[in-house]
């Protein structure tokens, strides 16, 4: 049985690492409204964007000679981005996207894709990946809790290079949404080739676009789309990383929350023992002095 | 409104300036000059419906009250449809807000980083580093002005 200073000595450890995990949870609820705002930023940017793609691609009658959009039939090599945290003590984030990530690995072998490598975005995931000996063709870290848009251009262009150039007929990003502060919700979304409905998006009536007459393009609309179409994968990905980076910190909240709890209650139990630890000793003292003051008489 | 003399009502046209990390500019205008990749535009109220391709340069816009604000943009697009004026870029800056000395600092760390990608190869941190050396020289040009 421990002593009474053993177990005191734990409540303090256990006392000291509430205080850690209460001021992570802490900074993570800050950094969280932060990540919500920048993903309610965004939001404007995105929709104008849609609409201008929508109102190039009505204009410009034709999709059919867009690379980005040609779907390979037999589509042999495929690249998985996975958009995990630079850090852990998150809960089950990072490791949940890697699960996902593998599903849909073996969905697509199963489908007859041959090859499929990984784009490692976080720290955490790229570890994983390398330690499991998956093929990792490259690894962009050190933004996962604050990515800006200048960092999702650099994967989009890595993506896209990839896919124009052939080392793989289909790219698919798995992250993290952010659904509410206690809901994230692990996604798996074709990335390349783009999806035509995507681009032909009517499903937004707003009379201003729908009044008008033929917007006059500089230059034509095939060209603008072209150009277009790798801007719309940028805001993508930058809003996949944004999702990914509120999502991490609600994650870490949520995981440093039951954290503080758990150490709560332990304390609380721990405490009880060394109350019983001190009784017993007290007991078994009196006993003591009675036996003595009985053996006296 | 400035007058209401009628006829002389200053035309006007609601003028958004969007990037990805939030609204820079959302009002309204009687004038904007954007430079897009076949020279630079100017667009007044009551313009045609236009569509163009932004490259890296400053776009200046007057306001109602008849104040000129000059943002320093990158590449991006230019929407006008019955007077609402959509620029979307990736970044934009006012040019009273450049601060030169970190724009200098921003400068030679792309040309650092290009001559480092440039030295290894790597074809995507060499384009970014790139259009990170044009947005920076774009802001020393603006910040200048």
């Amino acid at each position: 049985m421990p002593s009474q200073r053993d177990i005191k000595r734990r409540i303090d450890s256990v006392r000291n690492t509430r205080k850690i995990t209460r001021a992570m949870e802490l900074v993570a609820s800050a950094k969280l409204r932060r990540a919500q705002e920048r993903i309610e930023s965004l939001r404007p940017y995105a929709q104008a964007m849609r609409r201008l793609m929508a109102q190039a691609a009505r204009q410009s009658g034709s999709l059919t000679s867009l690379p980005l959009l040609e779907e390979r039939g037999e589509a042999a090599r495929a690249s998985i981005v996975a958009i995990t945290g630079d850090r852990g003590l998150a809960g089950a984030f990072n490791v949940n996207i890697l699960r996902a990530g593998f599903a849909a690995e073996a969905e697509m072998r199963g489908d007859g894709v041959g090859d499929v490598v990984y784009t490692a975005v976080g720290k955490k995931g790229a570890g994983t990946l390398n330690f499991r000996g998956l093929t990792v063709d490259r690894i962009f870290q050190g933004f996962s809790t604050e990515p800006t848009y200048a960092d999702a251009q650099q994967v989009t262009e890595h993506l896209v290079r990839g896919f124009t150039e052939g080392h793989f007929d289909r790219v698919l990003v798995v992250y993290n949404a952010f659904k509410s502060v206690l809901e994230q919700r692990v996604t798996v979304e074709r990335l390349l080739p783009i999806e035509r409905e995507l681009v032909e998006d009517e499903q937004e009536h707003d009379p201003l676009v729908e009044s008008r007459a033929l917007a006059l393009f500089e230059p034509d609309p095939d060209i603008f789309l072209s150009k277009l179409l790798p801007t719309f994968l940028d805001t993508t990905i930058y809003r996949a990383l944004l999702e990914s980076a509120a999502a991490e910190h609600a994650a870490r909240r949520n995981a440093m929350h039951s954290a503080t709890d758990n150490a709560g209650s332990l304390i609380s139990d721990l405490t009880l023992a060394m109350n019983r630890a001190r009784q017993a000793s007290i007991t078994q003292e009196i006993l003591e002095v009675v036996a003595g003051a009985d053996a006296l008489v | 409104m400035s007058t209401s003399v009628p006829g002389t009502e200053k035309k006007r046209m609601g003028v958004r300036l969007l990037t990805p990390e939030g609204p820079a500019f959302d009002g309204f205008a009687t004038m904007l000059v954007a430079p897009s990749v076949e020279g630079e535009v100017g667009i007044l109220p009551r313009h045609t419906p236009l569509i163009a391709f932004l490259r890296t340069g400053d776009t200046r816009i007057t306001t109602v009250d008849d104040e000129k604000v000059v943002f320093a943009t990158t590449e991006g697009y230019l929407s006008v449809l019955e007077d609402q004026v959509l620029v979307l870029v990736a970044q934009a800056e006012p040019a009273d807000n450049i601060d030169r000395a970190r724009a200098q600092a921003a400068l030679e760390r792309a040309e650092a980083k290009l001559a480092e990608a440039e030295a290894a190869g790597d074809e995507v941190g060499r384009v970014a580093a790139e259009s990170a050396r044009r947005r920076a020289e774009n802001r020393l040009r603006v910040a200048d002005q």
